[in-house]
C-alpha cells in the first residue's frame, strides 16, 4: 500500500513525475518512424505472413505442386 | 567448403546462445510459453547443426531424422505455440498444447517409417541438404507421409508466432508505450517470415536461400528477443506486459 504523501517544506522541490519519466517508456507522437514506417512495415509483415499462408494451404489441397 | 555451407555453423552458434538465454527465462520464470519457445529454438539449433554436420562431415541418417523432423516440420509449430500460450491464457490453449504434443509424436513416428526408405547414394556433400532432401527422401506416395505433415506444422507457427509478434507490435505502437517491445516484436516477426520464406521457397524446389534465410531469422529473432525483454524504465500496464509476443 503507498504511504500518503507528506510535503517538507525544508527539501528542495523534486521534479513531477512526468520530468522524472524516462522518454524510453513512450513513442514520441511526432516520430515518423513509429507513426509512418512502422505501420508501413508491419502492414507488408501481414501481407507476407498472409502470402505465405496462402501458399502452404495451396500446398495443402494439392493447388501448388509438391515437391 | 562453400559460403552456403558456413552459414549453418553461424546460425548454429547464434541458435545456442539464443536457445540458452530463453531457457535461463524459464528457469528463472517457471512460465510455460519459455519453455515451449526453447524447446522450438532448439529444434531450430538442431536443424541448424545438422546442415553444419552435413556439409563437413558428410551423410547420416540420423542427422537426417534431425534435420527433416525438428528443422522442416516441428520447430515453428513449438515456437508459435509459446506465443499462444503467452497471449491466450484460455483453457482451450491446453487442448491445442495436447494436440502440438501427439501430432509430433505422430510426425516423429512417421519419420521413422520412412527412414529404411532414404536413398544415402543421392546425397552429396558438397550440395546444401535443402537442395538435395527430395531426392534422398521418397515422395508422398512413395511412403513419406510425414511431408504432409509439414505444412500443418508451418502454418500454425506462422500464425502463432508472426501474427502474435505482429499484433503485439501493433499494440504497444497504437497505445504509443514501449517502443522497445513495438520494434522487438517487429524484429521477431521479420526473422520468422524470413524463415518462413526460405522454407517455402525450399518446398517449391529452390532451395539455395534456405541457410541464408536461418541465419537471418536466427539473428533478427534473437536481437528482437533481447529488445523486447530489455528492461522498461518504470511499471508499465499490466495487461500489455503479458500479452506482449516476446516477454
Amino acid at each position: 500500500m503507498a504511504e500518503p504523501e507528506t510535503v517538507d517544506e525544508d527539501r528542495p522541490k523534486q521534479p513531477g513525475r512526468s520530468l522524472l519519466k524516462p522518454s524510453g517508456s513512450r513513442i514520441q507522437s511526432d516520430s515518423m518512424f513509429y507513426t509512418r514506417v512502422l505501420p508501413v512495415i508491419l502492414g507488408a509483415l501481414a501481407v507476407l505472413t498472409v502470402a505465405l499462408i496462402v501458399v502452404a494451404a495451396g500446398v495443402l489441397i494439392g493447388v501448388i505442386p509438391f515437391r | 567448403m562453400s559460403i552456403s555451407n558456413i552459414l549453418p555453423f553461424v546460425s548454429t552458434l547464434v541458435m545456442l546462445a539464443f536457445t540458452v538465454s530463453v531457457f535461463r527465462r524459464w528457469l528463472a520464470r517457471r512460465k510455460p510459453h519459455f519453455l515451449f519457445w526453447s524447446i522450438g529454438l532448439a529444434m531450430f539449433g538442431s536443424a541448424s547443426f545438422a546442415e553444419a554436420y552435413f556439409a563437413s562431415l558428410g551423410w547420416s541418417p540420423v542427422i537426417f531424422f534431425i534435420w527433416y523432423l525438428f528443422g522442416a516440420a516441428l520447430n515453428a509449430a513449438w515456437i508459435g505455440h509459446g506465443s499462444l500460450l503467452l497471449f491466450v491464457r484460455k483453457r482451450w490453449v491446453h487442448i491445442v498444447t495436447a494436440l502440438l504434443i501427439v501430432g509430433s509424436l505422430f510426425a516423429g513416428y512417421l519419420m521413422v517409417s520412412v527412414m529404411p526408405r532414404l536413398d544415402a547414394s543421392a546425397f552429396n556433400q558438397a550440395l546444401p541438404i535443402s537442395e538435395q532432401y527430395r531426392t534422398i527422401m521418397p515422395s508422398v506416395s512413395g511412403g513419406a507421409s510425414v511431408r504432409l505433415s509439414t505444412p500443418f506444422f508451418n502454418i500454425y507457427g506462422l500464425i502463432t508466432l508472426v501474427g502474435m509478434a505482429i499484433w503485439s507490435a501493433w499494440l504497444f505502437l497504437r497505445k504509443q508505450i514501449l517502443p522497445n517491445r513495438v520494434l522487438g516484436n517487429v524484429l521477431i516477426a521479420a526473422g520468422a517470415l524470413s524463415i518462413g520464406l526460405a522454407s517455402t521457397l525450399t518446398r517449391l524446389g529452390v532451395g539455395a536461400y534456405l541457410y541464408l534465410g536461418e541465419l537471418v531469422a536466427a539473428l533478427l529473432m534473437y536481437a528482437g528477443f533481447v529488445m523486447a525483454g530489455a528492461p522498461v524504465p518504470q511499471p508499465e500496464p499490466a495487461g500489455l506486459t503479458e500479452s506482449a509476443a516476446a516477454d
